[in-house]
């Protein structure tokens, strides 16, 4: 196995962790931990192939705007989540479901 | 190493591409001056924060105007990350054009009018969302376009909350998580794009496959991944599920603002990745799998699906969310279209569904504030009681199912002609399908579209009904909105000379 290999391993193992994650959890802030997961699992690949690419500032820069990024979002989903809970007492998403039809 | 010479092409490069983006500059600074405008004097008087956010949005638009009239060839700038051309700017026109509506349908909903809660935040998020989905629809490289897709995501999950009660949360929160994992799987198919290609622009795949235009698993894979979040954002079956939660949740005028938008954006990113990288041609070798033929059966079911779903719903909100699912369908239609007509159809399609779509959402905020709910059967009798808003649905509603004279029915017929075209040019009876589920849909569509007007005309209310009155204002509004619907039918070439000025093969 080449190094670049390894890290592909790594980031698909990582990827697989988040889905398994996002689709069997109820809380919603642990959904939100198992999406950071897959972002991160992206992170890994672009910096990994960009060992391999003739351009690899292009991969690191884009892995740079994804950690800012990924930070943004988890900001709004918890804000989101944060007001959910007041009005709910909880974040299970099998609770909160009051829209239906 | 950098090298003084290479600095300087650089900053030429950047002198160069800066007045290319004058639609941008005015988006950002209005949505700066309504953020320092809502802490100054946001509180006495919130009129200033919607004369702030029309006046930034009409200086852009003037700005996009002018731009379409004297960009002539595409133009690539900053470092082929943005690509301006005219069918960018005639999309760019329309959104603005779009946003502008929705703050005029806004100004009529009454929970902005009475609880003047966070109307600062409200505008710039909208202004915010409108310019992430400029760059999307100008976006030329999958960085540029990433960023500005987050930018109109998370914009759209803090405005969809922004009924703030218990239902308004919950829909945010459906919609944070849903996307939120839609936009993780595309990022995971963008870094194995890049591991597969080396490189973030749109570059054409056919030239990479082998031989019959067929591309390995792990491509075909990442590709998927990609159309996935793409239809995340277009609603398109597998992933619409979020979008009549959402929809009910949202203020009406949000949602009418979410069924344009973002869409748009969206499908015209679904447009550029179809075309420019021809994934129209390129089949998956090891499970047999024709990319355009999945495209085509994920249109067909989002037909199916959505319109059958709509024809059970009991309120007028989730019937419309159906409804845009439906849309969408349609749309999608003419991405998978060969030739160039598919881009006519989908821009007069787009523009036609701008027009009825914002009426129809102007006339249930009207019922709304009526009868206080938005369930069909509490509009009975309202067809005495509103007269004017009664007619302008009926002819909204024919519209949208696509039935002469209106101009719905153009942009079905011009539609239907070209996947006719595309059938006996290609052969593939993906299309005979499209075409024959396309025809049989709207049938269906007829059923759940006329049920508002039916309750509104043929059932008796219980009580007595409070006559709706229009005020001139409303009454102009309403008749902008409705007679280039009749106009447009009569005389379609008004509109199709426009759209004939974009030059397909330049794109």
């Amino acid at each position: 196995m080449t190094q670049i290999e390894l890290y592909f391993l790594v980031s698909i193992i990582l990827f697989c962790i988040g889905i398994m994650i996002v689709l069997i959890k109820k809380n919603g802030i642990m959904i939100l931990m198992g999406i950071e997961l897959m972002l991160n699992a992206a992170n890994i690949n672009f910096v990994a192939f960009a060992m391999k690419s003739p351009e690899a500032i292009h991969g690191i820069m884009f892995s740079l705007f994804l950690i800012v990024m990924a930070a943004a979002e988890a900001a709004v989903a918890l804000a989101i989540i944060l007001r959910v809970y007041r009005f709910y007492k909880t974040t299970d998403v099998d609770e909160i479901a009051d829209l239906k039809g | 190493m950098l090298l003084a010479a290479d600095i300087s092409v650089y900053i030429d490069e950047i002198i160069r591409s800066l007045p290319l983006l004058t639609t941008e500059y005015t988006l950002v600074l209005s949505i700066i001056a309504i953020i320092v405008m809502d802490l100054l004097f946001g509180k006495e008087n919130p009129q200033l924060l919607y004369m702030a956010a029309t006046t930034g949005l009409l200086v852009a638009l003037i700005a996009s105007i002018n731009d379409w009239n004297t960009v002539e060839g595409p133009q690539n700038i900053f470092e082929n990350m943005i690509r301006v051309n005219r069918l960018s700017l005639f999309l760019s026109i329309l959104l603005i054009i779009a946003t502008l509506l929705t703050i005029l349908i806004t100004s009529f909903e009454k929970p902005f009018k009475e609880e003047k809660k966070g109307e600062g935040e409200y505008f710039s998020l909208l202004t915010l969302i409108t310019l992430g989905s400029i760059l999307m629809v100008k976006a030329n490289h999958f960085l540029m376009f990433f960023l500005a897709l987050e930018t109109v995501s998370m914009g759209s999950y803090l405005i969809a909350g922004f009924k703030f009660d218990r239902k308004g949360s919950e829909g945010a929160m459906k919609y944070v998580l849903f996307g939120a994992f839609a936009s993780a799987i595309m990022l995971y198919g963008i870094s194995l794009l890049y591991g597969y290609t080396n490189s973030f622009g749109f570059i054409d795949l056919t030239e990479i496959a082998a031989q019959g235009r067929q591309i390995d698993f792990g491509l075909g894979f990442a590709l998927i991944m990609i159309i996935s979040g793409l239809f995340f954002k277009i609603s398109i079956f597998p992933f619409h599920v979020w979008v009549p939660d959402v929809y009910k949740a949202a203020p009406t005028s949000i949602t009418a603002f979410f069924s344009i938008v973002p869409k748009i954006a969206g499908l015209m990113m679904m447009f550029n990745i179809v075309n420019r990288m021809g994934i129209n041609d390129l089949e998956i070798s090891s499970i047999s799998l024709h990319l355009d033929e999945m495209l085509g059966i994920a249109a067909i079911f989002t037909l199916i699906v959505a319109n059958f779903s709509a024809i059970w719903q009991k309120s007028g909100k989730r019937m419309m969310a159906y409804s845009s699912i439906s849309h969408a369908g349609f749309m999608m239609i003419a991405i998978l279209s060969l030739t160039e007509m598919g881009l006519y159809a989908l821009l007069f399609y787009i523009f036609i569904y701008i027009l009825m779509n914002y009426g129809v959402f102007f006339i249930l905020i009207k019922l709304e504030n009526a009868t206080g709910s938005d369930e069909i059967s509490d509009f009975k009798g309202m067809g005495k009681a509103a007269p004017v808003a009664s007619t302008a649905l009926v002819i909204l509603m024919i519209s949208l199912t696509g039935l002469p004279p209106t101009a719905g029915f153009t942009a079905k017929f011009i539609l239907f002609t070209t996947v006719w075209e595309n059938f006996e040019l290609s052969g593939q009876y993906i299309y005979l399908f499209l075409l024959l589920i396309g025809l049989g849909i709207s049938v269906v569509a007829l059923f759940y579209y006329l049920r508002i007007p039916y309750f509104m005309y043929f059932k008796e209310s219980e009580g007595k009904r409070e006559p709706v009155t229009f005020n001139l204002f409303e009454l102009i509004f309403l008749l902008f909105l409705t007679t280039p619907i009749f106009l447009l039918f009569f005389q379609p070439d008004w509109l199709f000379d426009v759209i004939n000025s974009i030059n397909f093969a330049s794109n």
